[in-house]
Formats: structure tokens, sequence, C-alpha cells
């Protein structure tokens, strides 16, 4: 998880282009704002459908990462068996002629905008395309040029990166406390807060939730240790992460024409899952547990910006134009993604006593892969 | 013995699960540098169109440079190898001047009914030729105003005002209220709606009347420049934050064109109507 966000936040750090939404906005100031309410809003639509489909396989699969690598197996009986484990869990999602570019004909299309055709999704090891958008005269939709030098009163660069992986990931590792409950019945948290600094700024991360799982094929049953036993999971996870840059480097410059001193953006992303599943184990031997898994997970996404951004107008000419020279600007954008899933996979556990590990393969929208260390601290009654 | 063959089974299972799981979603991504983009029209597009070709950017498509075309192979292909870093532009012309001089909004219009990306090729293929036929339909004053010929590939062409007439076709070239508008020049750029156009100032005469207000100390200034209206005749020449009297004097109606000619309907600042005729700057 924070590998990731570290590599991919300063690319977006580059998404300059959605600095002309606030361009326009102040250039229009002066003229009548109703006129160009229209080309204003069309840029923050194109802007949101790119940044949605930018992040859309990070986001649409990170909360169903995260969620998973929750323990099949026998559950302790005891109540007051306690165990600690470390879970690592990553989705893996491939990466295809599908997915590996975004193309702009599928995004909300805007009279000022052009665009490269395709421009790379966030895991595709790529140059982002090239865009320029266009302040047009709002009677006949022409672009505009500065009468001095011929120019467009336009912004062009490229669209963000992709941060080539190559394969799409959503990496974390957390710990976890498993506590029985007795009758078979063990519940699990797991807490991750904390925060890293990077030169470009601060990461914060935070994530916690829980699982509750139960025997259910006991109260069928009299064999007090059978090999097969059937658990029922419910499991519930959410996180923040959260990039907050150092002094005034995101989205933001300081150039002839623009300024934006005073801006104070941050990234945030917020996951929240819900999960059922049911695991049907066997014991091989006492080394050895296998199980298969299957329920249904839920999880709702919402990425998007906190913070104001703050553009004054340094050039001469275009502060002719316009009467005011400073503008801000709030939530520049937000994607959230609903979505629930069937969700089903195998497991492997390996250890004897004290110290157990785990492999789990769980298709969950995509395919997610867990590895788990676990300790057991107190057996319990 | 019963359990150790089992958890052989269990192992070997489980070991060619993962290998089949790692190589069905481990594959390596494939990083192209180039692209190619391969265009696809109708071939009854091919065959009745004069002039298709595609430039990788709008400074090449205006200038005509590094154009591509047809594929000698395939006709109805074009390919263009190009990174992700450019905005590739299409330009098409029939035979009767009408066009298609395309950004990317104008790409939407020509209704593409296809893209697909795989390895890297991304091809584009487009409409029934009826659909794109009556997509393209750009007025031919477009190639008049910018180019000498229907072939010529991108430039700029001068037009110089050379007489004004009255309502009653009276010759009103030297009269003292058209002598603001007289020695106008106008230089167009290639380019669809919104393409750039370049005004000098008169200059024997000088700037005066609400041209005043378009140059100030300025000897030239840059717009741009569409045409309008359902008919594609109203020849507007748009520069930003003027005032109304300005944005009337920029806006003509379009009579008569041709490469050698454009005849013009105008005002000047009485709101008096004219009919200009307007020549090529290096017309004999």
């Amino acid at each position: 998880m924070i590998k990731l966000r570290v590599s991919y936040i300063p690319r977006l750090m580059k998404c300059s282009w959605l600095l002309l939404v606030l361009l326009i906005s102040n250039v229009v100031q002066a003229q009548t704002l109703q006129d160009y309410e229209m080309q204003v809003r069309d840029i923050e639509r194109f802007g949101n459908s790119y940044f949605a489909a930018y992040t859309n396989l990070f986001s649409s699969n990170f909360g169903f990462s995260l969620n998973q690598g929750w323990q099949g197996g026998a559950i302790p009986k005891q109540a007051g068996h306690l165990s600690f484990s470390l879970v690592g869990s990553t989705a893996i999602i491939p990466i295809n002629d599908g997915n590996r570019y975004i193309r702009m004909d599928q995004l909300y299309q805007s009279a000022n905008v052009i665009a490269a055709s395709l421009t790379p999704g966030m895991f595709t090891d790529a140059k982002g395309g090239a865009i320029s958008v266009f302040l047009l005269d709002p009677a006949t939709n022409n672009r505009l040029v500065n009468p001095v030098t011929g120019d467009y009163l336009s912004a062009n660069f490229n669209m963000i990166d992709g941060i080539g992986t190559g394969v799409g990931v959503t990496p974390f590792v957390m710990p976890q406390l498993s506590v029985g409950l007795g009758k078979s019945t063990e519940l699990s948290l797991r807490v991750m807060p904390f925060a890293i600094g990077l030169n470009e700024g601060k990461v914060d991360v935070s994530a916690w939730g829980g699982a509750i799982r139960h025997n259910i094929s006991q109260w069928f049953t009299d064999d007090e240790d059978p090999n097969f036993t059937v658990n029922l999971l419910l499991s519930y996870m959410r996180n923040k992460t959260s990039f907050t840059p150092n002094g005034e480097r995101f989205l933001t410059f300081n150039n002839d024409y623009f300024s934006t001193a005073g801006t104070s953006l941050e990234l945030s992303h917020h996951t929240k899952t819900q999960q059922a599943l049911a695991f049907f184990n066997y014991r091989v031997n006492s080394f050895v547990e296998i199980y298969g898994h299957g329920g249904v997970v839920h999880q709702t996404s919402d990425l998007g910006t906190n913070g104001v951004f703050k553009l004054k107008i340094n050039d001469a000419y275009v502060r002719d134009v316009v009467e005011e020279t400073g503008y801000e600007y709030r939530d520049l954008f937000k994607s959230s993604i609903n979505e629930t899933v069937a969700a089903g996979g195998f497991g492997l556990l390996l250890g004897r006593g004290f110290v157990k590990a785990e492999v789990q393969y769980t298709y969950a929208n995509t395919h997610i892969a867990s590895l788990a260390l676990r300790a057991t601290l107190l057996k319990g009654d | 013995m019963l359990t150790s063959l089992n958890m052989n089974k269990a192992f070997t299972t489980l070991f060619l699960g993962l290998l089949l799981f790692c190589l069905s979603s481990c594959e390596h991504d494939k990083v192209c540098n180039i692209m190619d983009y391969i265009y696809i029209f109708p071939e009854q597009t091919i065959e009745e169109v004069a002039y298709i070709k595609v430039y990788t950017n709008e400074r090449d498509f205006t200038e005509g440079q590094h154009a591509v075309e047809p594929d000698s192979l395939s006709k109805s292909q074009l390919v263009l190898p190009t990174d992700q870093t450019s905005i590739p532009f299409i330009d098409i012309r029939y035979a009767d001047g009408t066009n298609s001089w395309s950004n990317q909004a104008e790409l939407g219009r020509l209704t593409q009914k296809s893209i697909e990306s795989a390895g890297c090729k991304a091809i584009f293929s487009y409409a029934d030729n009826a659909t794109l036929r009556n997509t393209i339909n750009s007025s031919a004053i477009y190639l008049h105003l910018a180019l000498q010929q229907l072939n010529q590939n991108g430039g700029e062409k001068t037009w110089l005002i050379d007489r004004i007439y009255d309502e009653d076709k009276l010759d009103v070239t030297e009269r003292p209220e058209w002598q603001c508008v007289k020695g106008l020049k106008f230089t167009f750029y290639k380019g669809g709606k919104g393409a750039k156009v370049k005004i000098d100032a008169p200059v024997a005469e000088g700037v005066c009347g609400v041209f005043e207000e378009l140059f100030g100390e300025k000897s030239e200034v840059f717009a741009t420049y569409s045409l309008e209206g359902s008919n594609q005749k109203e020849l507007r020449i748009t520069v930003p934050a003027v005032s109304d009297a300005l944005k009337e004097q920029l806006t003509f109606q379009v009579l008569e064109s041709d490469y050698d000619s454009l005849n013009i309907s105008l005002t000047n600042g009485s709101s008096q109507i004219g009919y200009a005729t307007l020549i090529p700057s290096n017309h004999d």
C-alpha cells in the first residue's frame, strides 16, 4: 500500500491540466460568468471522468483486497485463545488490451478539450497523452487567441503517466489480533495507523476493521475434532489514505502568467468494505489444512481532493480582460465507486503449534493474493 | 501412508493452481514507445474524396507538413506511427470543397464506429460512407480563405480589400467613411473552427475609428475566425474582450468566394453597408 501510494501520488502532482479549470474560471470573471459557466462545468466534467478512469483499477479493487487475508482453517474452541498475525495482501490485476489505455472517446466530451486518442491507465508503462484545453468564445465556440502573440488562450500538457508496474497491484501489510470467544468463535481486529514523511510530503495511512468467524458445522456433528469444518466469516474494513504535500508543491506553479500561492491541497482515498464468506476447511494432517471459500463482498470507494486551490493572474494582458485577479476553488475532484461482487477462492495453512503460515487466493472483482504469518500468544482456557 | 499420499496430491494441486494463476495473471505489460494509429475508412469514402491525409499534430496540420496518406497496399487505411503525446488531425476534402478539418472535437463528429487497441496498434474505424459524407460538411470557403488550391497541404493566405461598393454598386473605396476599413489586410491560416487570422493595420491610411480599439499602438493583431450560420456564410472574426461595435465590424457576410477572389458585405463605423472585393496579396 505505502509503496504504491508513494510512487503514484507524485505522478498525480503532474496533473496540472486541472489548473485550466481554474484558469478559465478566473479569466471569465469580468465577462458574463453565465456565458462561460458551461465551459467551466464541461472541463470539470471531463476532468472528473478522466480522473475516475485513471484511478479506476486501483480504487475499484483496493477495498476488496484490504478485506482479504482473514484466516481460514479450524477455529480455536477455547475462549481466551489469542493470536497475532501479520497479514499482507494485494490485488493482482492483469493489464491487457482492454484496460491498458483510456480511450478519450469514452470520457466526457467537451468542445474546449482536445486530447490524444489514448492515454495510459494507472498501471501502464507509458507517458500520459497530450491534452490541450482552450478558452472559447461563448457566442461561436471559437478558440480565443492572445491578440498580441497569436497564442491560443490554452494550456497544453500531458495527462498523467502510468506508474509502469505492468500489473495492477494494491499492496498492504497489516497487523491483526485474534481472540477466541469460545464455542469455536473468534474475533479478529486489524489496525494500521501511521504516517511517513517523503520528499514530496506526508502520507497518512489509517485502516481498521474486524471480522468474526464461527464454526457452524459444530452444530451438526458430534465429532469433537472433525477434519472437515464449515465456518462463517463476517468482516468489515475501512481505510483512509491521504497525501499532504510539502509546502505548495501539489498542483502549484508560478510562471509569467499565473501563480498559485496559498494553495493547500490534500489527496484522499476512503474505502469501506463489508464481506460475508463461508469457509470449507479440510485438515489434511496436523501440519496442513486446506480450504475453499466463497461469499459476497461490497465496497464503497471515494477518491478526491480536499483543501483549497488558489490562482492569481500575473500577466498584464490577462489582467486587463478580467476584473478579479484571484480565484479560489474547493473540492476539485471526487470519484465514487459502489460495488457488490461475489468472492471465492482457496487457501493453504501450514504449521503446527506456535507458528502458522497461510497462503490465500481470492477472486473478488479481480485476483487477490494474501500471505499471513500467525503466532499463538495464549492458548486460552 | 495414505495421509502422505493425500498431502502430496494436495501440494501438487496447489502448486499447479498457483502456477496457472501466475501465468494467467502476471502477464507483463507491453511497452509501446511508438504506436501505429490505423485509421480505417469505408472504401467508397476513399474513392470519393479528393484529399485525405492525417497529421501528427496541429502545427503539422496547419503548416501541411509530414502528412500521412492512405496506405498504398490498403487504400482505405491511413497508418500514422505516433506516440501518445501527439494529437492527430485528419484532413478530408471533397472535390466540391466541402471538408472536415478535424480537430479532436470534429473527430467525434466523424462518428467513429470503434477503437481497438491491441499491442502497439490502435485501430480507429469510421462509420459508413453516407454518414461520413453528411458529417463532412464544412464550407469550401475555409479552403478559399487559407489555401491557393484544393490540394495544398497547409499554409496561409493574405487578402487585401481591393474595392468597396455601396448598395447601388457605386465604388466608394476612396470615400472618407470607408477609409478605416480600406487598407486592412487579413491573413487566414489553415484550420477548422477557431483557426487563426492576422489582421494588419492600414499602412497608408493609418488606424482610425473603432479599429483603434483593436490595434492600439500595434500594427497587427491576431484573432480567430469561423463561418457561422446554417449556410456557413457569416465570416466572424473573434477577438476576446472587445466592444460590440468592433465585433460588428469584424463580422462579414460572404457573398461569393473562390481561391482568387472574395466578395463580402461589411459595415463601416457609421453602420453603412458596403460590398467589398478582396484579392490575395500576391494577386496580379
